[in-house]
């Protein structure tokens, strides 16, 4: 930890009116006692007279806006300790605006049309109304997000602003509408859009977040489970998988391969299976003995799985 | 040193040389495995998105399993891990959950008390091996610059974060004598989960490391997950085309990097079963005894 001395601060900057590519400069800040990544920032302006343009209002990890890439690693300038060096870049998956400055319109353009906020489907009943802690513990811990777009920033499933998967900052708003009692829109046809099973479960999201939201188990995962119910393409290969548990025991590749794939789809990738038999990567009993495919199979229907 | 072998699916196929090699390193260092033999899939991410309390379940089955043997699981696969550990955490937490697993496990005459262990291979050799004992020869792995890479799930959910690793591939592969090359960040993850959903994207993922790692100077990879070792070395090819580039980044797996610290033969570590060659590997360790006095 920092105790004295200079923070040495390499900032890539970009200046749209008469730039045509980002470059990196060097500042040189003394520190001073519980120095924040934000102060940092704000000296270089009001001490040193430079130009640098990002984006901060509270300044106590409320309104999300100073999230940036400190040493490789999203992070809110507002709440994160000063390093003696860092590096600091725009949030990454956003085209940069100006300097730290990134533009976020587009993305909340994305989520908005997708209502991430309660419709009700009658007015509400009279003051006060009837909602219990119960029926809200799906959403509690999805409400303390400040939509910084940390999450989004590294996600590698990420599709942009426009398509692929939605990104985990929107499925943390949507869930919190979904999984809200009071809410009476039907999703699921919204839902099947957002390609929410590009996600591959890394787990980054909740790593950066700055307010520990389980991102994956308590929004993207519930509404994974909420598209299922309708079944579809995009699922396939999530419900493929769970049959051969079913049928198996354990996961025999080729089948789920050739379920999730379709036929056509293992053919186009036969050399590579061929060569996988070839390399001993192929499973030589396909199928747990009838003792334990049975006990699985009792397990499935005392779960309320039909056939 | 006694343990409830859990391979993991993947371990059993696409990547059989895991398994292989966790035989030959256990067999070499006096750790005795007993198969679970009746055990199955642990549900990985699949499973629990389609049934939180059938995933639930099926794991306490497992457990029950092991519990009758009085061993603890030890894994291979971080993402059977993090699956188990996530179910056992919601047993310890929520004893509802344990109660309703029971109900399921009594229709086969089973039960779980809730009492097993799930460790990783990498605990084990931390724990209860001792990692200065795999250090046959200090010398042998110190020309190879190797890039750790353990599974998302092994490090990043909050349940495995709390929990706090009893020592990481990085401090592994230091203490093993060879140079550690950090290459990963947060915004890494082998694809693995995606690729049999959008290949394209996920391939994107791997190549994204791989690229980094090969930039960064690494002579291979370690991992200690099969799943990324799939998506690592049986899709490198696809990364390679997808960035314009030759990858040629051998992986190996957490037991084949220490039975080469220990001078196991290559064969018994099954290095040949791999897509990616790893001879630019083997080609780099000094042997300063012969093979068959080693063992």
């Amino acid at each position: 930890m920092l105790r004295s001395g200079d923070v040495k601060v390499k900032i890539l900057t970009f200046r749209p009116e008469g730039e045509t590519a980002p470059h990196y400069r060097d500042f040189t800040v003394p520190y001073r006692p519980q120095m924040r990544i934000l102060d940092v920032l704000t000296a270089i302006i009001e001490e040193q007279g430079q130009s640098l343009t990002f984006r901060w209002f509270c300044g106590t990890k409320k309104c999300g806006g100073c999230g940036m890439l400190v040493n490789g690693t999203p992070r809110l300038a507002c709440w994160d300790e000063a390093e003696a060096e860092m590096t600091i870049e725009p949030l990454p998956g956003f085209p940069p605006i100006r300097d730290l400055v990134v533009e976020r319109d587009s993305y909340q353009t994305r989520y908005l049309s997708i209502k991430p906020y309660v419709v009700r489907s009658a007015p509400p009943p009279p003051f006060p109304e009837p909602l219990t802690h119960v029926e809200m513990r799906p959403v509690f811990k999805l409400l303390d997000c400040i939509e910084c777009n940390l999450c989004v920033s590294i996600c590698p499933s990420f599709g942009g602003a426009t398509k692929g998967f939605v990104g985990p900052q929107a499925c943390v708003q949507i869930a919190k509408a979904v999984f809200d009692p009071r809410d009476g829109l039907d999703r699921v046809a919204v839902l099947r859009q957002q390609s929410l099973f590009d996600c591959m479960t890394c787990h980054a999201c909740e790593e950066v977040c700055p307010t520990r939201i389980p991102i994956v188990t308590q929004a993207i995962e519930p509404l994974k489970r909420a598209c299922l119910v309708a079944g579809g393409a995009e699922s396939r290969f999530l419900s493929a998988f769970v049959r051969n548990i079913r049928r198996n025991g354990f996961i025999d590749s080729k089948a789920l391969f050739v379920a999730s794939q379709g036929v056509l789809g293992a053919l186009l990738d036969l050399r590579r299976g061929l060569r996988m038999f070839l390399k001993g990567k192929a499973r030589r009993h396909v199928r747990a003995t009838t003792a334990v495919t049975r006990d699985i199979e009792r397990l499935f229907e005392a779960a309320g799985e039909p056939r | 040193m006694r343990y409830a072998y859990y391979p993991g699916c993947t371990a059993k196929g696409s990547t059989a040389e895991a398994d292989v090699s966790t035989k030959a390193v256990a067999r070499r260092l006096g750790i005795e495995l007993v198969d679970l033999t009746e055990a199955t899939c642990c549900g990985s991410c699949e499973l629990k998105v389609k049934n939180p309390a059938l995933n639930a379940a099926v794991n306490a089955r497992t457990f029950a399993l092991a519990e009758r043997l009085d061993l603890d699981i030890v894994t291979i696969c971080d993402t059977c891990q993090f699956t188990f550990s996530e179910v056992l955490h919601d047993f310890r937490t929520r004893p509802a959950s344990l109660t309703r697993a029971n109900e399921g496990l009594e229709l086969l005459g089973m039960r779980f008390a809730g009492a097993a262990r799930i460790r990783h291979l990498l605990e084990i050799l931390f724990e209860d091996v001792g990692v200065d004992s795999l250090r046959v020869d200090a010398g042998r792995l110190a020309n190879l610059r190797v890039a750790p890479f353990a599974c998302c799930h092994f490090f990043r959910p909050e349940v495995m974060r709390a929990r706090g690793p009893a020592g990481t591939l990085a401090s592994l592969i230091t203490a093993l004598g060879a140079e550690m090359i950090p290459a990963r960040t947060v915004a890494h993850c082998c694809g693995f989960h995606a690729l049999l959903v959008n290949k394209q994207l996920a391939v994107q993922a791997a190549a994204r490391f791989l690229g980094d790692a090969k930039r960064a100077g690494a002579d291979c990879v370690v991992t200690s997950s099969p799943l990324c070792h799939v998506a690592l070395d049986i899709y490198q090819a696809d990364a390679a085309r997808l960035i314009g580039e030759p990858l040629n980044m051998p992986i190996l797996h957490l037991a084949q990097f220490v039975g080469l610290a220990l001078g196991l033969p290559e064969r018994e570590l099954a290095l040949h079963r791999h897509f990616v060659s790893t001879v630019a590997v083997t080609a780099k360790i000094r042997f300063t005894e012969p093979l068959g006095l080693v063992r």
